[in-house]
This record gives C-alpha cells, sequence and structure tokens, in this order.
C-alpha cells in the first residue's frame, strides 16, 4: 500500500528522474546528435536507424500501324473515231505523302529527401564517461523501364498521266502525258526514349568529439549503405513498305491517216525512309551540378548517400499517327547517343606482336655478335 | 665475349619466342577432358565450335561500346553484346570474345575465338541455351574495319554473328563470320 509520504516521494523521484533525463541525456535535433554534459561514469548512447526503399517501374507498349494509299490520275483519256486531228494533253500530277511517327517517352525524376543528421558532436562528458554515436542508413532505390514498340508503316502511292489512246482518226494525231513528282516521307523518331534523373544527396557529416574527461570512451559511427540500380529495357520493331507505280506511257495510237505524235511525261520520284533516334538510354546519377551522362549503361549499382523519395514519373502515351503532325517531343534529353568513335568491340591485344618483334631483333643481334668478325673490347692496364 | 653474348641473346630470344607462342600451341591440343560437359554443368548459356575446338561460356548483356565493361567480361569467356538477340528470338545474336591476350593471362575461355578465322562455310556452331540446343552453319566470313558498326547495331534477321579481331596479335581489324541457323 503506497501511504501520502511514499506517495510523494514517489512523484519526486519521477520528477527528478525527468529532469536529468531531459537535462542531461544526449539529445536529438532534426540535423544535430549532440552528446554534452554528462556527468563522469555516465553512459550515454545515440542510435539512428533509417530505411528507405524507392523503387519505380515502367512499362509501356506501343503498336502503331500507319496504312496510306494514295492515287492520282489524269490520263486513260481517248480521242478515237475522229474525221479531223486528234490531240490529248493530260495535267501533271504532283503528289506528298508524309508519315512521322514518335512513340514511347518515359522520363523518371527523383529528387534527393535525405533526413541524415549533419553534425555530430560529443564534448564537454565527464571522466570514464561512455558516449556513442551510431547514425546507420539504408537506402534502395531501384528504377526499371521497359518500353515496346511496333511500328508498321505501308505506302501505296498510284500515279498515272497516261493510257490515252487516239486511234482511227482522219487527220494529225498528238498525246502529250504530263509529268509526275512525287516525294513520299516516313520518318520514325524518338521512339523508346528513357531519361532517368537521380539526384543523389551527399549531404556531408561534421564530426566533433573533444573537450570530454580522461579516460572517457567516446565513439561515432556512420554507416550508409546506399544502392541504385536502374535497369532499362527497349525493343523496337520498324517496317516500312513504300510501293510507287507511276506511269505517263501506255499511250496508244492506231490507225490514224495523218501524222502521230506521242511524248510521254517525266517522273521524279523521291522516297525518305529515317528511323532513329530509337531506343536511347539518358541516365544522369548525381548530385545536381554534376552531369553524368550514360547514353549506354542500363544497370548502375553506386555507393550514393541519397535517400529520395520518388516523385510521381510523367506517363508515356503511345501515339498513332497515321498522316499526321508529329507529337510533343521530350526536350533535351532526346538528344540521340553518341555514334561518334563508335567501333566494333577490341577484342585482341599487341603484346603478342609486340613480343615477337623483340625476340626478332634480340635473335638477330645475337647471330650479328655470333658471326660477325671483330674485335672484343680490350682491357687497358692502369699504371699505377 | 662478342660470341657468347651473341649465344646468350639467340637462347633468350628462343626462350621468349616460346614463352609467347606455348599458350597458342596449348590451345590446339585435344582437350584431356571433355570441356563441354563441364561448361553444361556450370553454365545455363554456352557456344561449343567443333571444328576449331572452342567452348566458352557465354556472358549476357555486355555492352560492347564500353571498353571497361567487356573487357572485364572478356576475360570470362564470350560476351554477348547487349542489344542483339538470344538463340530462339528470331533476330541477329552478337557474340565477340579475344583471339589473343597476353601470353601470361592466355585460358581456353578468354581466347575462344583465337582459331575464328579457320572455319569455312558449312561448318557448325552450337549454341546451348538452359538444355537446349541451337545449331547455326557457317554462310560467310568477313574481314571489316572497327568502325564498321552497322554489323553490330542492324538487325539483319535470324543469324549469328560471330566476331574477334583480326590479324592474330593485333587490333587492326575484325573478323565477323555469319551464320544462320539451320
Amino acid at each position: 500500500m503506497i501511504t501520502g509520504k511514499c506517495y510523494s516521494r514517489l512523484i519526486l523521484t519521477i520528477t527528478l528522474t525527468l529532469i536529468i533525463m531531459v537535462g542531461f541525456s544526449p539529445y536529438v535535433q532534426a540535423e544535430e546528435l549532440i552528446i554534452t554534459g554528462n556527468g563522469s561514469d555516465s553512459d550515454n548512447q545515440i542510435s539512428i536507424s533509417s530505411d528507405t526503399n524507392t523503387t519505380v517501374e515502367q512499362s509501356n507498349n506501343a503498336d502503331i500501324r500507319s496504312n496510306v494509299q494514295q492515287a492520282a490520275d489524269s490520263g486513260n483519256n481517248s480521242a478515237s473515231d475522229n474525221s479531223g486531228d486528234a490531240s490529248i494533253q493530260t495535267g501533271d500530277i504532283n503528289t506528298t505523302t508524309e508519315v512521322s511517327n514518335q512513340a514511347n517517352v518515359s522520363t523518371v525524376d527523383i529528387a534527393c529527401c535525405s533526413s541524415n543528421p549533419t553534425e555530430a558532436t560529443i564534448s564537454g562528458n565527464g571522466s570514464d564517461s561512455d558516449n556513442n554515436i551510431e547514425i546507420n542508413s539504408s537506402n534502395q532505390t531501384n528504377v526499371s523501364i521497359d518500353q515496346r514498340a511496333e511500328i508498321n508503316n505501308d505506302i501505296d502511292v498510284n500515279a498515272n498521266t497516261g493510257g490515252n489512246s487516239a486511234n482511227r482518226n482522219s487527220g494529225d494525231v498528238s498525246i502529250d502525258s504530263g509529268d509526275i513528282e512525287g516525294r513520299v516521307e516516313i520518318r520514325s523518331k524518338n521512339i523508346n526514349i528513357d531519361s532517368v534523373d537521380i539526384e543523389s544527396c551527399c549531404k556531408e557529416i561534421s564530426i566533433k568529439v573533444a573537450d570530454n574527461g580522461s579516460d572517457s570512451d567516446n565513439s561515432i559511427k556512420v554507416n550508409e549503405d546506399n544502392d541504385i540500380s536502374v535497369v532499362l529495357d527497349n525493343r523496337a520493331d520498324v517496317e516500312d513498305e513504300v510501293d510507287i507505280d507511276a506511269d505517263t506511257g501506255n499511250n496508244e495510237a492506231e490507225g490514224n491517216s495523218g501524222d502521230v505524235s506521242i511524248k510521254t511525261g517525266d517522273i521524279d520520284f523521291e522516297a525518305i525512309i529515317e528511323n532513329g533516334p530509337m531506343n536511347i538510354k539518358l541516365v544522369r546519377i548525381g548530385p545536381e551540378e554534376e552531369a553524368i551522362i550514360t547514353p549506354h549503361e542500363e544497370k548502375e549499382e553506386k555507393e550514393q548517400p541519397a535517400q529520395p523519395p520518388a516523385q510521381p514519373p510523367s506517363q508515356p502515351a503511345a501515339q498513332q499517327a497515321a498522316v499526321s503532325a508529329p507529337q510533343q517531343p521530350a526536350g533535351e534529353v532526346l538528344a540521340a547517343a553518341a555514334e561518334e568513335g563508335e567501333v566494333l568491340p577490341i577484342s585482341g591485344d599487341y603484346t603478342i606482336l609486340g613480343l615477337t618483334i623483340i625476340s626478332a631483333l634480340m635473335f638477330l643481334l645475337g647471330l650479328y655478335l655470333r658471326f660477325h668478325p671483330g674485335r672484343d673490347p680490350s682491357i687497358r692496364k692502369i699504371k699505377p | 665475349m662478342r660470341k657468347n653474348l651473341g649465344n646468350l641473346l639467340i637462347i633468350l630470344s628462343l626462350l621468349l619466342l616460346g614463352f609467347t607462342y606455348y599458350p597458342f600451341l596449348r590451345l590446339y591440343l585435344p582437350h584431356s577432358s571433355s570441356p563441354a560437359v563441364s561448361l553444361a554443368v556450370s553454365n545455363s548459356f554456352y557456344i561449343n565450335i567443333p571444328k576449331i575446338n572452342a567452348q566458352a561460356p557465354i556472358i549476357l548483356d555486355v555492352d560492347p561500346f564500353s571498353q571497361a565493361v567487356y573487357r572485364k567480361a572478356l576475360e570470362q569467356g564470350v560476351a554477348q553484346a547487349r542489344g542483339s538477340a538470344l538463340p530462339g528470338e528470331g533476330r541477329t545474336i552478337f557474340l565477340f570474345a579475344h583471339s589473343s591476350d597476353v601470353p601470361w593471362r592466355m585460358t581456353r575461355y578468354n581466347t575462344a575465338f583465337l582459331r575464328l578465322g579457320e572455319l569455312q562455310l558449312g561448318d557448325n556452331i552450337f549454341l546451348y541455351k538452359e538444355g537446349r540446343e541451337y545449331k547455326y552453319q557457317v554462310v560467310d566470313k568477313k574481314e571489316v574495319w572497327p568502325d564498321e558498326v552497322q554489323y553490330l547495331k542492324e538487325d539483319q534477321g535470324d543469324q549469328l554473328i560471330l566476331q574477334t579481331c583480326t590479324p592474330l596479335g593485333t587490333a587492326l581489324k575484325r573478323l565477323l563470320v555469319f551464320a544462320q541457323p539451320t
């Protein structure tokens, strides 16, 4: 049974304990860890652990099919069975077909958000005190982007100014078929573009152990384990088929009584197929002021003091563009991977050649010394 | 004294020559055991070219444009170029390996393509992946300059391309062997 006197003592004890704990215990602020002002033989510990796991997964599939058919015909005219002259002149044809595709642009932007302390101090503690600060931080960042694009462009162009006939006329006959000019352009660019920007937080920690009593045992441990994994997998399958049928001929003039003149037009057609940039991977891992661009690396694991939360990645969209204007590009990150200076992998070594040359030179020199007549170096007597 | 020095140089040159080319000679000798069997036990993906006595594990997904990355992979075997296909996918598979290395480092696996130039049309190449055998037959051979990267970057359908450096002991040009699946 607790009496009134005992109850008072209990309250006093608890209050004093709280005062001691608050007044002299190590305290923790958001960015400073300090153990200070503790008495001799005291035992003081601060331990902080944080474990962060950030995972971003994106998967995009684009299936684009463009089927364009163009037909223009100013020919297939007939002027036959006339009693006088007959003349056919067909118009020129000028045709342009453009197809532009863009698909699968993925952007991941992970900013730094580290709550690790920036200062750890053990100072002014008494003799024989035992003071320890331990900071453990484990951060895992995983980014995985998987993009598949299948693009199929099928363009058919038919242009005809010929196929005219002027038969069995009693006068002169003239057939003049028009020219055909055309251009087909297919451009598939910015297909499967990955842009990953992970800002690492290389925060400095200031550590200070000073002015503690004799025989005090002080330690500050900082353990940081940071893993960043970036896996990018892009596959693009692009098939372009262009079929151009242009005809200014197949004109006919038979059974006419007068002179016959057939002049067929010129054909000037151009087809441009351009694929790329495609399957571009741009990864940047580092502080904001640095730019680390690794267009060819799919996976990186680095030790970085980063504790970033993932920002919502911008959603890519598979756009179907038959004969349409290009979609919005992803900006400066869409620069094509550097192709300058790329060579097939070096899978040989010049060491063998070098050693062979050295062997040959040694052998020849040995032969020379062995068989070429000459004097051995003479030894002069040195007069005392 | 001249004679003695000459004799010494001749002997040293022959020893150096032997030291340099002994690893090559050793690779021409028949295997004492069956490395294909030991490969099958320890690797799920490996290559076997019976004509030139070449067997080696295949390291997957190696960046062919990063020397630091592929040098490390080539120490262990044949590298499959990142971006190229795997057997059964119906696209171009691009594998590359050393034809030579420094003599004191040469092993059977890290110079698997030493004798690649001896392959002729119709010779067989086998890839083994996860217990399944894929057979190819050589249809073409080419020597190209290092900057002709289109063979690596362009997919030309279901085929296998093996690449190494040529002439032997140099990195002057690239030898490409093309094979079709049978």
